[in-house]
């Protein structure tokens, strides 16, 4: 039952572990001291609660949404728009579409907009000093070399399915035989409706004419 | 010796208990204050190791369940070293007050210390208070949270009374304790753990085992999870209920002041 508050506890020191690193990465979030923003993915309704101060950022993760007050700033998002809200270009299109509403301070949003685009993590810097170097080395190239792999069977899939539906539409009849072939069989149906009732007309006057 | 002496009968007869000894009631403040004297310097490195660092986890869960948002006034009593007033501190933001209080110098002062570490000065008061008398006008607090403080506590009814008189109506408690496992094969592994690891892990990382002794002894003597519940209505909070932590070995009881 704690596992919220686990993830929130892991989401918290990573966090602060990465910026720490470097003091620029802690600049870049200097704007949003004594701010709070709250993101609540949709459709699931899960809420992430970022409240920040100079010398770190806490994760929360509480168990429902918190009320659109109890925050500087509440951004529902679907996760699909989930990477689009960085581009604040898409931000009025996003709305639009009802995957995107923001309650309270927009320019918190912002603000971590930019925060986000200033941040440039050297991950060998990050892993040398928990790993050590070799290991950090067969770790990155493990990782590029998978998503690598990755990234190509993504294309090769996009590909078989762009094809697939280009070839399968050659097939798909027009709605106009569509049409055409469910009239025929309307007119079939009625046909053999006329012949049935001829059918028992004929049985009868046979039965009547041999009584 | 027996390992549950639960009990709410917290003075009886001018006498109380510190841990599993009866002692004069009014030297038991003394008694703890000599205690966490003692461990204040090395106390959160000890809670990690005694705790395998779960303490964090119930900490944020009496955070999430506390409700606490912008504006707010919250009191951390017993605060000790501070790890709820600095995420209240974020939540309340620059509008808001958190009241760090603890009946300890030591305790408080290292708190401070940790505080300021943090960058967290704007909204924090330290107040030294004694949590049965508590220097603060009637109705000043949305939140009161005292987290593995109330036992610790000589008369734990006069406690509860003062902290329903400093909540404002509609504020709530949230006392976060140790309590009483609710799985029995749980309940002997925990006091194998707590009277014969814990001690000797205080000797080794604080140098102090009778302290430790002291904590394992103090957390059998503590009223079960009915009873504080019990005793929180006896004050005169609605709405009391209780979450058990980590199969009861700590549990979250909330009440409200209507």
């Amino acid at each position: 039952m704690l596992w919220r508050q686990f993830l929130a506890e892991c989401l918290s020191l990573g966090t602060n572990h990465v910026l720490n690193l470097e003091p620029d990465q802690r600049k870049a979030f200097a704007s949003l001291s004594g701010h709070s923003l709250q993101i609540v993915l949709l459709p699931i309704e899960f809420p992430i609660a970022l409240y920040f101060s100079d010398k770190a950022i806490d994760v929360q993760l509480p168990p429902e949404p918190l009320v659109d007050d109890a925050l500087d700033c509440t951004v529902k998002v679907a996760l699909s728009a989930l990477d689009k809200i960085r581009d604040t270009s898409q931000l009025t299109a996003l709305i639009k579409a009802d995957k995107l509403d923001i309650q309270g301070d927009l320019g918190i949003l912002q603000k971590l907009n930019t925060a986000m685009q200033q941040l440039s993590l050297n991950w060998e810097s990050v892993l040398i000093p928990v790993f050590g170097e070799t290991l950090t080395s067969q770790l990155l190239n493990f990782h590029e070399a998978r998503l690598a792999e990755f990234t190509q069977h993504v294309e090769a899939v996009q590909i078989t399915l762009a094809e697939g539906l280009i070839e399968e539409k050659k097939l798909i009849a027009p709605a106009i035989f569509v049409a055409d072939f469910c009239d025929e069989v309307s007119q079939i149906r009625i046909d053999t409706d006329r012949l049935q009732a001829r059918i028992t007309r004929l049985e009868q006057q046979r039965k009547t004419n041999g009584e | 010796m027996s390992q549950d002496m639960t009990t709410n009968a917290d003075v009886t007869d001018g006498k109380t208990h510190f841990g599993y000894q009866t002692v004069a009631a009014d030297q038991k403040e003394a008694m703890v204050a000599k205690v966490f004297d003692s461990v204040a310097a090395k106390y959160d490195i000890m809670n990690d190791v005694m705790s395998l660092g779960i303490h964090r986890l119930w900490k944020r869960y009496t955070i999430d369940m506390a409700g606490a948002r912008k504006g707010m006034q919250v009191l951390d009593l017993a605060g000790g070293t501070g790890d709820l007033t600095a995420k209240f501190s974020r939540i309340v933001g620059p509008t808001g007050k958190v009241v760090l209080s603890d009946i300890n110098p030591s305790m408080l002062e290292v708190g401070k210390d940790k505080l300021r570490d943090q960058g967290l000065v704007q909204n924090i008061e330290y107040v030294e208070a004694n949590a049965e008398d508590l220097p603060f006008a009637d109705d000043q607090f949305d939140i009161v949270t005292m987290a593995f403080g109330l036992r610790n506590v000589t008369n734990k009814d006069n406690a509860l009374a003062s902290i329903y008189r400093v909540l404002k109506p509609g504020g709530r408690l949230l006392v976060l304790e140790f309590s009483k496992p609710t799985n029995p094969g749980l309940a002997k592994v925990y006091d194998a753990y707590s009277f014969h690891l814990l001690p000797k892990m205080g000797e080794l990382v604080a140098n102090d085992a009778e302290s430790y002794q002291y904590l394992a002894e103090s957390i059998r003597m503590h009223p079960d999870q009915d009873t504080l519940a019990q005793m929180m209505r006896d004050a005169g909070f609605d709405s009391v209920d209780y979450t058990n932590l980590t199969g009861g070995i700590v549990a979250l009881h909330k009440g409200f002041k209507f």
